[in-house]
């Protein structure tokens, strides 16, 4: 009696009806639970909890995985910084105890009425008896043996030997050296003589003179290798023996030979003052 | 070959000697490395090859220390003299005798050096200063010097492998 399509398209309209009819009946309903639902939840529940807790648990250890990675990158970052930056701070310190030491040189230097050059200290004596430094200057920057070396604290000694860019300075504390020196305060000579122990002792001084300990021993130009008026050290003991025309004084040198880094050697010697040398 | 070996060794001593351990407070008592070096050419090696290290050593430390020219020179020769004599006799190169023969050769520089120094200035008294060194030297020499005996034999070998591997790599047998 009816084609087929006249079928489908009656039935296509009802269901579009029925549709339109459930959906108004259902949007006017009062939303209360029921079994069916109740069911359906708890049935489903439970693995929807699993699921979305795995996603959770593997989403959370995904991102606390990368954050605690890019946290230790960070962290590894600021540890390099931090050395970094203790380094180059250690660098400054270093740099600023370096510029003050030079500016102290710079200024003896300039106090100094004659020519000097400024030289690093690079080695000390292999030998524990013998006390020398080598300093990286030579022949090639006007440096000869018979030299006098000093620092803004004081003598520290003469060259002895010198090679092309290399020099051996004999320091005052050596027994082999020796400086005419004078008792600041009251004149009296005597000669400057390495001792034990970094120290020198005061050779010739008559038991006339007075010398007390605290007193400044400096050069007196006469040995015709030290320029005159340069601090040599403080007497640290005197002794006056029952017999004998001399006294035995101790001295305690100005330069401390331990941390010697720069030293200053003077040029040029004029030929009166320092007739030894040319 | 071999000398190459010794220039780097003793190169390198120096340069510990007089430019790292000046650094360090605490090694203000150690002994004369190269005099190591000395005893062991001396207990290990032929007397050709010790003899020329001996000579050209104690010449460079003479250029470079304070001391009167052919001080370190007359040292080393007489411990390297010293410690072949005794090994005529005794099997010092033995666990046993080893340290002591590497003491009594320290203390037997050092003692040469500090007659040197007593002779040239007989007015200076020296003498605790100087014993107190040589007690210092010889505590640094027991508990130090076998390493260092060790360390020569031991970059000696190296060295001597290395050399023929290279030499046979290059067709020389």
């Amino acid at each position: 009696m009816f084609s087929k399509k006249a079928v489908i398209l009656l039935g296509l309209i009802a269901l579009f009806v029925v549709s339109i009819v459930a959906l108004t009946v259902s949007s006017r309903m009062h939303p209360t639970s029921h079994g069916i639902g109740q069911g359906g939840i708890a049935v489903v529940g439970p693995f929807q909890q699993a699921f979305t807790q795995s996603v959770r648990f593997v989403r959370g250890l995904w991102e606390h995985y990368f954050f605690l990675v890019t946290v230790a990158h960070e962290n590894e970052e600021l540890r390099r910084e931090l050395a970094r930056s203790q380094e180059m701070n250690h660098r400054y310190r270093e740099l600023e105890m370096a510029n003050q030491r030079l500016r102290k040189l710079l200024h003896f230097r300039e106090a100094i009425p004659r020519q000097v050059l400024s030289a690093q200290v690079i080695g000390k004596d292999p030998s524990p008896w013998f006390k020398t430094v080598m300093i990286d200057k030579g022949r090639a920057d006007g440096v000869d043996v018979g030299y006098p070396v000093v620092v803004p604290e004081g003598v520290v000694g003469q060259v002895t030997d010198a090679s092309t860019h290399y020099a051996k300075v004999l320091l005052i504390i050596d027994k082999n050296n020796a400086v005419d020196g004078l008792v600041q305060r009251t004149r009296a000579r005597g000669i400057i003589q390495g001792a034990a122990e970094g120290r020198c002792t005061f050779k010739y001084a008559l038991r006339k003179h007075d010398i007390e300990v605290g007193d400044t021993i400096i050069s007196s130009g006469l040995d015709g290798v030290f320029p005159k008026g340069l601090r040599v050290g403080r007497v640290l003991e005197v002794i006056k023996r029952d017999a004998g025309i001399f006294q035995e004084i101790e001295v305690v040198p100005f330069v401390d030979f331990e941390t010697l880094e720069e030293v200053l050697v003077v040029l040029n010697m004029p030929a009166r003052e320092y007739g030894a040398h040319p | 070959m071999i000398a190459v070996y010794y220039i780097m060794v003793c190169l390198a001593l120096l340069v510990l000697q007089t430019a790292v351990v000046p650094y360090f407070a605490f090694l203000e008592g150690l002994y004369d490395l190269t005099a190591c070096l000395v005893i062991y050419l001396g207990l290990f090696r032929p007397v050709r090859e010790g003899a020329a290290v001996v000579l050209a050593m104690g010449f460079i430390m003479d250029t470079l220390s304070g001391a009167p020219f052919g001080l370190y020179l007359i040292s080393y020769i007489w411990l390297f003299i010293g410690i072949r004599w005794v090994i005529g006799y005794l099997r010092v190169a033995n666990t046993l005798l080893l340290p002591l023969a590497l003491v009594s050769g320290i203390l037997l520089q050092s003692g040469i050096f500090l007659t040197a120094v007593t002779l040239l200035d007989p007015s200076a008294a020296i003498a605790p200063t100087g014993l107190k060194l040589l007690a210092e030297q010889a505590l640094w020499a027991l508990t130090t010097g076998l390493l260092l005996l060790g360390f020569f034999g031991y970059t000696r070998d190296r060295w001597m492998r290395f050399v023929h591997g290279r030499l046979q790599r290059n067709g020389n047998p």
